[in-house]
């Protein structure tokens, strides 16, 4: 026999049946959505917190790095074949593009060649050096450390430290008579001055 | 039949333990499934959203950031090599070619019968030599663009050492090319003439002065 509750007179009866299911329904329904918009808000502020610190982290190291990809190998990052060239030509060297990207400059004084050689990938510079055939065979003339103590300053340039580093190191070798090398920054530096009248440097990137 | 309450035997019999009490948060009702949904809809797109956002953020910032260079290059001093060093600072043609060659030493001036390399890779040279049987002992070469511009001056003299004549042509030379500058022409004109008779070389006034014995001669160039 089944038991039913009593009815008090002129009171609503308590919902049971399929009525009291719908509205459980409809409370799990809420829920569920609740829990979705959860997950939307957690998951958009980590997606953009995240992001945001990746990126930072990322730039952050790239920055910090010395050097710049240029294709298959590295290159000193910020200065591009134009510049040289720019800079060289309007103090009167001729300057031609031997291959592409690769470009020598000149200019003849009393007899003596200064020379530019730039290689580049991507529009980057990978290599470059300079020379001056033939100089003095008693000294190395001021003219001659001006131009190979820009040059060499080239790559640090924004770094008045490093840039001091390298025209010291210049200065201190050109008078030793030798090959010496060295590494400031993250570049190698070449100079042969076994004689004052020839004398050539070359600087790269490490890799 | 009356409606009679169960009994604990029928609590027993059903499994069901006869003091249970009901689980806070009303009766029939867990709240773990709803607690553990709750965690899921946090941790899960926490971990997800943010692996997902760190990758793409460091992707997107490797692929667009370039390593900090120079954005200028060096600037260059006073001594740097250019086109306007390549010529002897103030001598004109006409105080070495007119003045001093032509006027004072009756030298004869002409410029190459046929258009010859110059050593200083100038456009234009003047072959001068001295006047009478001197012709084929004394003579100066100059090597210009144009009027004001300068480059190479070299006095050859062939007698032997001793011979005042080149002496004289030397220290005169070192003169004109320095005529310009009043404090130092005195200075070059003395060195040449000391120094006549040896190989040496000296910079006066941005001016390279080399003496050689062999073959005997002058050189005035732009000091490097």
């Amino acid at each position: 026999m089944q038991a039913t509750p009593p009815t008090v007179p002129g009171e609503p009866a308590l919902p049971s049946g399929p009525a009291a299911a719908g509205a459980k329904e409809g409370r799990r329904g809420t829920g569920r959505r609740r829990l979705v918009l959860v997950a939307a808000v957690v998951g958009l502020v980590a997606l953009l917190g995240a992001g945001a610190g990746g990126y930072a982290i990322a730039r952050d190291s790239k920055l910090g790095e010395q050097t710049a990809s240029c294709g298959n190998s590295r290159c000193f990052p910020g200065i591009t074949p134009a510049m040289v060239v720019e800079a060289l030509t309007r103090k009167g060297f001729a300057c031609e593009e031997e291959r592409r990207g690769d470009w020598t400059c000149r200019l003849t004084i009393a007899g003596a060649e200064f020379r530019a050689y730039v290689e580049s990938y991507e529009g980057l510079i990978s290599d470059f050096s300079g020379s001056v055939h033939p100089g003095y065979e008693d000294e190395v003339p001021a003219m001659t450390r001006s131009f190979l103590g820009w040059l060499g300053s080239i790559p640090v340039a924004h770094d008045p430290v490093l840039a001091g580093e390298v025209r010291g190191w210049l200065d201190q070798h050109f008078e030793g008579g030798a090959e010496a090398r060295a590494t400031i920054g993250h570049y190698r530096y070449e100079l042969n001055a076994e004689e004052k009248a020839n004398i050539d440097l070359r600087v790269w990137v490490e890799e | 039949m009356p409606h009679q309450p169960p009994t604990n035997a029928d609590a027993q019999s059903a499994g069901t333990p006869p003091t249970a009490a009901p689980p806070p948060g009303g009766p029939g009702r867990s709240p773990a499934p709803g607690k553990a949904l709750l965690v899921l809809a946090v941790v899960a797109p926490l971990v997800l959203c943010g692996l997902v956002g760190v990758l793409s953020g460091g992707i997107v910032a490797t692929s667009t950031t370039d390593p900090v260079g120079p954005s200028a290059l060096p600037s260059t001093d006073a001594d740097f090599p250019s086109v306007d060093r390549r010529y002897l600072p103030g001598v004109k043609v006409a105080t070495v070619v007119e003045d001093w060659l032509k006027k004072t030493n009756s030298y004869t001036c002409t410029p190459p019968e046929r258009p010859s390399r110059t050593l200083s890779e100038a456009p234009q040279r003047q072959g001068c030599t001295a006047p009478g049987n001197l012709r084929w002992k004394l003579s100066v070469d100059v090597e210009f663009d144009d009027e004001t511009h300068v480059r190479h001056v070299r006095g050859d003299c062939v007698f032997k050492p001793g011979a005042k004549v080149c002496a004289s042509l030397f220290a005169t030379m070192a003169d004109a090319v320095l005529s310009g500058n009043p404090e130092l022409r005195k200075q070059a004109y003395e060195w040449a003439e000391k120094n006549a008779e040896a190989d040496n070389v000296t910079t006066i006034g941005g001016v390279r002065f080399t003496i050689k014995l062999e073959p005997r001669s002058i050189t005035a160039e732009p000091a490097l």
